[in-house]
């Protein structure tokens, strides 16, 4: 059977002021998109801002593949592999389009480099989800860092305060970073002793606020009033006072000692002057399986989910040997950060070129020594090939060129 | 300003009743009128009256601050947002009816008529069960009664249409209610205009 052919003519207005129309014989998968110049250069201008911040702190950059084996990522059980574009290799193995870049760099920091410590690595690229919710990229790019080799108080300061330099410089203004630590719930849980469904359904009410679910789970398994009234009180908690209400909360001795290095962490950035971007919240979640400390989000009134998202992972990074790095890092979505900086109208212009050149066909050669001359210079320069000063000055003002020169006849 | 979004209908009227215990003025909701934005005199809050499943989708995207729906939608949705509040009206089941003492007609494969086709899929998942779900929007009960379905997966209240068509409730799941939710954005970035409103609305429950 023949396919019918799509009637409908959309007519779009292109960067350059020209219409076209354009029949809409090719569709787009879901959660994908094309950036034309305006936003291609909006984009690769907050990208290099935060990714200039990490060099600048010492991070190198890195690059991995953007396909792997499966095993990078289900090793240690931390991604749904059901989320993740997969293909099979020639022997039948199976490929992923990574989801996420740390896995990878955990990969490499167990076989190619002995690393001297503390290694700092950065990172920008694109990772995939197959997951075609509404508004959710499919494709999204992340620019993040990693510091491996160091399990101080110091190195969690550290990368907050780069998390909280990168957005500054990226020119977002009124954002908050709301931190917090796994190991606060996970020391309650350890002291509710659940089984691991019961523990799954607590951590995903947990991450809701859900008071009630919570409440409904701890009663049902018997765990005692105080305990129960504990985890769903430190939900209730950000802001000011919560570091030293969550103290009074919570007693089992790792969700202490979680507290105490939260305090620490908050302290040393206070010391820093990053006080006004920070926000304590004891009941802040992020992948409970992955992290194993401190956790942190970083997030703007101008975008509904989180921008920036981070914290310490204890057990992913391993030598040679096996034996397990400390490790701290965080991923900026660049997408959504792009989204809260255009709302904020904060977002890089993008500039047209500064001069378009013209010539007639005997001038061609002066008009490009022209055009080099003037790139030497610091111009923007673009030579048109157009022969007539009319459809030069035409072409000029749909590029809305500054400046315009006709190289004619003598 | 804090952007509210309310479930059209009962949900909605329930909601403004609480709000104006808490001394909200809400008068511009029981206006007639079709807009679809609504401002409180203060300026304090803006109102949005949307379709019951789609409060969930407006408060993960961060259009709507905080808004009230039923425990169904959010199970049935499982938005990325925090639900602050159980408001204790709204009440109903989310149960499984049918007629008493069916028999599959689609060669064993049980045949489920519902609105909420992610709550039925893990319903019978638990159960280990392989059925057919049918997507339906609307009048659902007419599955088995026209013999679309064997049963159906529905809320139910007083139940009284379940009854009227001959149909009783042969499971329970779980008891279903107003939830007040919030962005999680929101919560942190205009926490001191939700704060104080979730506590007010607390107390008045």
């Amino acid at each position: 059977m023949k396919k019918n052919r799509l009637q409908e003519v959309l007519f779009l207005t292109f960067y350059d002021g020209m219409v076209y129309n354009i029949s809409m014989k090719y569709k787009m998968p879901k959660g994908v998109c094309d950036y034309l110049p305006d936003e291609c250069y909006a984009k690769n201008t907050t990208e290099e801002q935060l990714l200039n911040v990490f060099r600048q702190n010492g991070y190198e950059r890195i690059e991995t593949p953007c396909i792997e084996y499966a095993d990078v990522f289900t090793e240690h059980g931390l991604f749904p592999i059901e989320t993740a574009f997969k293909m099979t290799d020639t022997d039948g193995s199976l490929i992923l389009l990574r989801p996420d870049i740390t896995m990878p760099l955990s990969r490499i920091v167990s076989t190619k480099i002995t690393p001297v410590l503390p290694l700092k690595l950065c990172y920008l690229g694109d990772s995939f989800s197959l997951l075609a919710e509404d508004n959710r990229y499919r494709e999204f790019t992340q620019a993040g860092l990693e510091l491996i080799g160091s399990n101080s108080y110091l190195a969690d300061a550290e990368v907050v305060a780069l998390a909280i330099e990168g957005l500054r410089a990226a020119g977002l203004q009124d954002f908050l970073i709301e931190l917090g630590s796994t190991e606060i719930l996970r020391g309650l849980i350890e002291e509710c002793c659940l089984d691991e469904k019961d523990e799954e359904e607590l951590i995903r009410s947990v991450d809701k606020k859900n008071h009630f679910a919570i409440t409904e789970i701890l009663n049902a398994k018997g765990v005692s009033r105080a305990l129960s009234n504990a985890v769903t009180e430190l939900l209730t908690l950000f802001g000011d006072d919560a570091l030293k209400e969550a103290y009074r909360l919570v007693k089992p001795k790792k969700s202490r000692i979680a507290l105490d290095r939260l305090s620490e962490v908050y302290d040393a950035l206070r010391a820093l002057g990053y006080e006004k971007y920070l926000s304590i919240d004891p009941g802040l979640l992020n992948s409970m399986n992955f992290y194993t400390g401190i956790v942190f989000k970083g997030i703007s009134r101008h975008f509904g989910a989180p921008i920036l998202s981070g914290g310490r992972y204890d057990n992913l990074f391993t030598d040679k040997n096996k034996s397990a790095i400390p490790a701290t890092g965080f991923a900026v979505g660049v997408q959504n950060l792009l989204t809260a900086l255009t709302r904020s109208g904060n977002v890089a212009e993008r500039a047209s070129v500064d001069y378009v050149i013209g010539a007639k066909k005997e001038q061609a050669e002066r008009a490009v020594r022209l055009k080099d001359r003037l790139i030497r210079d610091g111009f923007r320069a673009s030579y048109t090939f157009i022969e007539d000063e009319a459809k030069l000055k035409e072409y000029a003002e749909k590029v809305k060129a500054k400046n315009i020169v006709f190289v004619g006849g003598e | 300003m804090i952007t509210v979004a309310l479930a059209k209908g009962r949900l909605a009227e329930q909601t403004i009743e609480a709000l104006e215990r808490c001394g909200i003025d809400c008068s511009v909701l029981s206006e007639k009128t079709r807009k679809l934005v609504l401002d409180e005199p203060s300026g304090r809050l803006r109102f949005i009256l949307v379709k019951p499943t789609d409060v969930p989708v407006y408060i993960e995207n961060g259009v709507a601050d905080i808004g009230v729906c039923g425990s169904d939608t959010l199970l049935e949705e499982d938005r990325r947002l925090y639900e602050l509040l159980d408001l204790g009206f709204g009440k109903c089941k989310l149960c499984i009816a049918g007629y008493a003492g069916f028999r599959p007609a689609g060669g064993g494969i049980l045949r489920v008529a519902t609105k909420y086709v992610n709550i039925t899929k893990k319903y019978y998942h638990d159960l280990g069960e392989n059925v057919q779900i049918i997507k339906l929007n609307g009048s659902v009960e007419l599955g088995p009664v026209m013999g679309l379905s064997d049963v159906i997966l529905d809320i139910v209240e007083s139940g009284s249409t379940l009854r009227e068509n001959g149909l009783t409730v042969l499971a329970e799941i779980c008891p279903v209610s107003a939830r007040l939710v919030a962005n999680k954005v929101s919560l942190k970035t205009k926490a001191q205009e939700i704060k104080p409103l979730v506590e007010a609305i607390k107390r008045v429950l």
